[in-house]
């Protein structure tokens, strides 16, 4: 049975753009405003860029070793106690990352949807639906991604094709904004939303042509990077960059004024299909710490931890006591996960050239 | 006929041997005597409490003693009269009679004498002993170990109808019936070529039912056909009384609410299945066959489909999608627009809405869930009447107990409006099994939508759609060929594309052979005489 035990190309780029975008849809303009002000779409490419070549790094050294996953080939590449450390960094570090995801996904359901439920049900029914459906294999995980890509790019691009007619160009100008902001710093945080994703590395072993994975991951990236850059065009173009500043969830606002001019209110709708990309985030990063901790501790099973990490993530999720601390929280998680997650795989990837090297002289 | 143990190489041994039945056991390996009056008494021992028994006596070619034992019901006594009796009865020439000694009888009466074309010489008991309860006549001769068997079964069966499951407007009227023979001999007319193979094998210690597996040699996937036939060799019941017995034992995930296995009356639509490279199981005494592996897809596609035009097709297609996902989601959509999303229905219909639901004394999801069930029992209690009552019911049901519920200020008008359409909706897909399961799903979405409104919706079809990407029917994946996508699979899946376009079979089915149409070297003769004919045709138009 071929097509249920390998994965296809199509499919690894499904997985990346579904696994890439999620949480960052509604928030992103925002940060990108503070950031560089006009110049939000400029960082945000810069942003996409830096994490694309990050994805593509380990894409790349992920093909160099075709028979096995990074858990597997760290560990040959530089010693097994330092690879250890590192992946049980990067375990934790995704662990970190569903946490707080979920709880932001909690805090935009409570103020839109459902004002009277309590935050912690909402996290723990998606919470549920994560872990359960953690419980099954990688080719089940990448059948979840291809499926509902659909539902998550459309939406998107519906809002923004609706909104286009509320843009003014000059809210885009200057392109690289009044003042000089931080940029490295800034564009590190957006590039750690591309981080997202990095669990493709798991399921590199199982493509039917690991060469191809690099190729896959950039078109994959490249989707959901044009994503992101419509949303912050749109949504910066439509309010400027001081307005923008101070909307929580600009993404949101832009849905709501877009569909008012239709003559309804379809911001809620959009939250409720965007509660997919959210899922398919949370689920990615979940499942990397589930199935990346199985290979850590060489366990036959990962449904184990996909039942034990639930309580943690929860825990995570619950730490922030107000929004203001979940997002700089979230800032102090990308900015450093994305040193974790970009420079490890590039220290492998010098590793592996290196020791290549060395046994083609020894040959 | 043998043991479905031989017919599949994944069948392991399990500890012990499963007996058929204990009378059976003591003869298991015992062979016939050659003294008529000890097999008389031993067919006497077994079938002594059996009425229904008849043993006849009567001298083979004037000259050896014999018995013909049959069960009376099952049998056509003509046949025994006239292609039996009538020519073992017949006294021999002397010179023929002289040479002949008893021991060589049957052996003589089978291959000159007996006019019946399925008929045998036997040595061992049991298959005798299954012979007569099957409907086969023993005679047995005095002098001889051989007894002969003669196939005179004549059970009475239907004529073949049109489906009552599966109408269709275009398409064979023809449906299966309960006789195994039968329907197999539908689904051959239909393929007349050497690469269609049935496997038949009896399944059950008491009932030793027929179960016939039919697949194109050349065409269906052999690890799937093994896995099929390895299935059904691990069944251990009594009895199969009807295919959907078999299709419990044998589906891959038996908790899931979706079926996993499809199922028709229609050898047409066996037949098509067949040459996708799916494999069918027709058991005796059932007008269903069984077809596997079937992806979720199969679930709305109907026959009529594929004999109207392409466009026709689709678009009806389309729409019965629609109906689908309308009998899931629909009421559980109103419920949570309703009471937590009112903001997203326009304005004066939602003045229209709470001006119909002014009175009504119960929370939204409660009215719904009340005139849910009610029309569930209506729709239940409709299918158990006679057809006549019945469809008086149904129009007393709908429009008297809708009509009066509003009235009575039990429900608004508008979630009658809702529960009908949902109901008529559910009634759209073809197949009752599929649509029976997101009937009943619709349940907790309505609760969940109740609970937590847009969200629990969204979360409750995330629950389902997880489990449908988990599905599998015979290791192939049940959401195929949308995920994992084959674009050739795209061509059948929502629209249904021209014929001509769908070259290729199932992808995710990994046949054999990949392509529908064979390459212009392996033409038939008689097709090419038809291609002549095409030729000379056009150029006429010329």
């Amino acid at each position: 049975m071929s097509d249920t035990l390998s994965v296809s190309s199509i499919r690894m780029a499904a997985l990346v753009t579904s696994a890439n975008v999620g949480i960052g849809v509604l928030t992103l303009p925002r940060f990108a405003a503070v950031g560089a002000e006009s110049g939000a779409p400029l960082l945000t490419a810069a942003g996409i860029v830096c994490g694309t070549v990050s994805l593509l790094l380990l894409a790349y050294l992920c093909s160099r070793h075709p028979g096995e996953n990074l858990i597997f080939f760290s560990e040959r590449l530089i010693g097994a106690p330092a690879a250890r450390v590192m992946n049980g960094l990067l375990i934790l570090y995704f662990l970190l990352v569903s946490g707080i995801s979920l709880r932001q996904f909690g805090e935009v359901v409570v103020l839109v949807l459902l004002q009277k439920t309590p935050m912690q049900i909402i996290e723990c029914m998606l919470l549920l639906v994560v872990a359960l459906s953690a419980r099954r294999d990688l080719i089940k995980f990448s059948f979840v991604h291809s499926f509902y890509l659909p539902f998550i790019l459309l939406p998107g691009l519906f809002i923004v094709l609706i909104a286009t007619r509320s843009i003014d160009p000059d809210n885009l100008l200057p392109l690289i904004g009044n003042h000089r902001g931080d940029w490295p710093n800034e564009s590190v945080k957006i590039a750690s939303l591309s981080q997202m994703s990095f669990v493709f590395c798991l399921l590199v072993p199982l493509m039917k042509f690991p060469k191809r994975a690099a190729s896959s991951v950039a078109i994959g990236a490249a989707i959901g990077g044009a994503l992101y850059m419509l949303v912050v065009l749109t949504t910066v173009g439509m309010f400027g960059a001081e307005e923008t500043k101070i909307l929580t969830y600009p993404t949101l606002e832009t849905a709501r004024s877009a569909s008012m001019g239709a003559g309804q209110r379809l911001d809620a709708l959009f939250l409720i299909i965007w509660v997919i990309s959210i899922y398919t985030t949370i689920y990615a990063t979940y499942y990397f710490s589930v199935h990346a901790s199985r290979d850590l501790f060489r366990l036959g099973d990962h449904r184990m931890f996909a039942s034990f990490y639930m309580p943690a993530v929860y825990a995570v999720s619950m730490i922030p006591p107000n929004i203001h601390v979940l997002y700089s929280l979230w800032d102090w998680s990308g900015r450093y996960g994305f040193l974790l997650t970009a420079a490890y795989p590039l220290l492998l990837l010098i590793m592996s050239f290196i020791r290549s090297g060395r046994r083609r002289a020894h040959a | 006929m043998g043991s479905w143990r031989g017919k599949s190489n994944l069948f392991k041994r399990t500890g012990s041997v499963p007996v058929k039945d204990l009378t059976l056991r003591k003869y298991e390996s015992m062979q016939a005597s050659s003294r008529l009056d000890e097999m008389l008494r031993m067919l006497k021992e077994v079938f002594g409490e059996t009425d229904d028994i008849a043993i006849r006596q009567f001298r083979i070619f004037g000259s050896f003693n014999a018995a013909a034992v049959f069960l009376e019901p099952m049998v056509d006594q003509d046949r025994i009269n006239r292609d039996i009796l009538q020519p073992l009865m017949t006294a021999l020439k002397d010179d023929q009679a002289q040479g002949l000694h008893a021991s060589r009888v049957a052996d003589y009466a089978l291959h000159d004498y007996l006019h019946a074309a399925d008929a045998s010489a036997e040595v061992m008991i049991v298959p005798m002993l299954l012979a007569v309860t099957s409907g086969e006549t023993v005679i047995c001769i005095d002098g001889s170990h051989k007894a002969l068997i003669v196939n005179t079964r004549d059970i009475k069966k239907r004529a073949i109808e049109q489906p009552q499951t599966e109408q269709v407007i275009r398409g064979p009227r023809e449906g299966f019936i309960e006789s195994l023979d039968t329907n197999i001999a539908l689904v051959r007319s239909r393929l007349s070529t050497t690469d269609l193979k049935v496997k038949m094998a009896p399944i059950g210690r008491r009932g030793n039912t027929n179960v016939a597996v039919c697949y194109l040699s050349s065409i269906a996937d052999p690890a799937i056909v093994e896995r099929v036939l390895g299935r059904l060799a691990k069944i251990d019941t009594d009895a199969i009384l009807d295919a959907g017995y078999i299709e419990q034992f044998i589906e891959d995930q038996p908790f899931s609410p979706f079926p996993q296995i499809q199922n028709t009356e229609r050898p047409d639509k066996t037949a098509a299945a067949l040459l996708e490279g799916r494999v069918a199981i027709l058991s005796n005494g059932s007008p269903f066959a069984l077809i596997v592996p079937c992806f979720f897809s199969q679930f709305y596609q109907t026959l009529d489909d594929y004999t109207e035009r392409f466009l026709i097709g689709s678009l009806i297609r389309i729409i019965r999608l629609v109906a689908l996902v309308t009998s899931l989601i629909f009421p559980a959509l109103y419920v949570s627009l309703i009471s937590f999303n009112p903001e997203l229905i326009p304005t004066d219909f939602a003045v229209a809405v709470a001006g119909g639901r002014a009175g009504v004394p119960f929370p939204t999801v409660m009215e719904v869930l009340m005139i849910e069930i009610s029309m569930e029992i209506l729709r239940e209690a409709t299918i158990r009447l006679p057809q006549l009552i019945g469809g008086a019911l149904s129009i007393v049901g709908v429009l008297i107990i809708g009509q009066a519920a509003v009235s009575a200020g039990f429900s608004s008008p508008i979630t009658v409006v809702i529960v009908a359409f949902t109901t008529i909706g559910s009634f759209a897909t073809p197949a009752y099994n599929a649509a029976i399961a997101l009937r009943m799903l619709r349940f907790p979405l309505i609760m969940l939508a109740g609970s937590f409104g847009l969200f629990g919706v969204l979360i409750g079809l995330l629950f389902i759609a997880n489990h449908l990407l988990a599905l599998e029917s015979f290791g192939v994946p049940y959401m195929a060929p949308f995920v994992p996508n084959s674009w050739q699979g795209f061509k059948d899946l929502l629209m249904r594309g021209p014929i001509w376009w769908m070259r290729k079979r199932p992808s995710h089915l990994h046949t054999l052979d990949a392509d529908r149409l064979p390459p212009d070297a392996a033409d038939a003769p008689t097709l090419r005489t038809l291609q002549y004919a095409g030729e000379e045709d056009s150029r006429a138009h010329e």
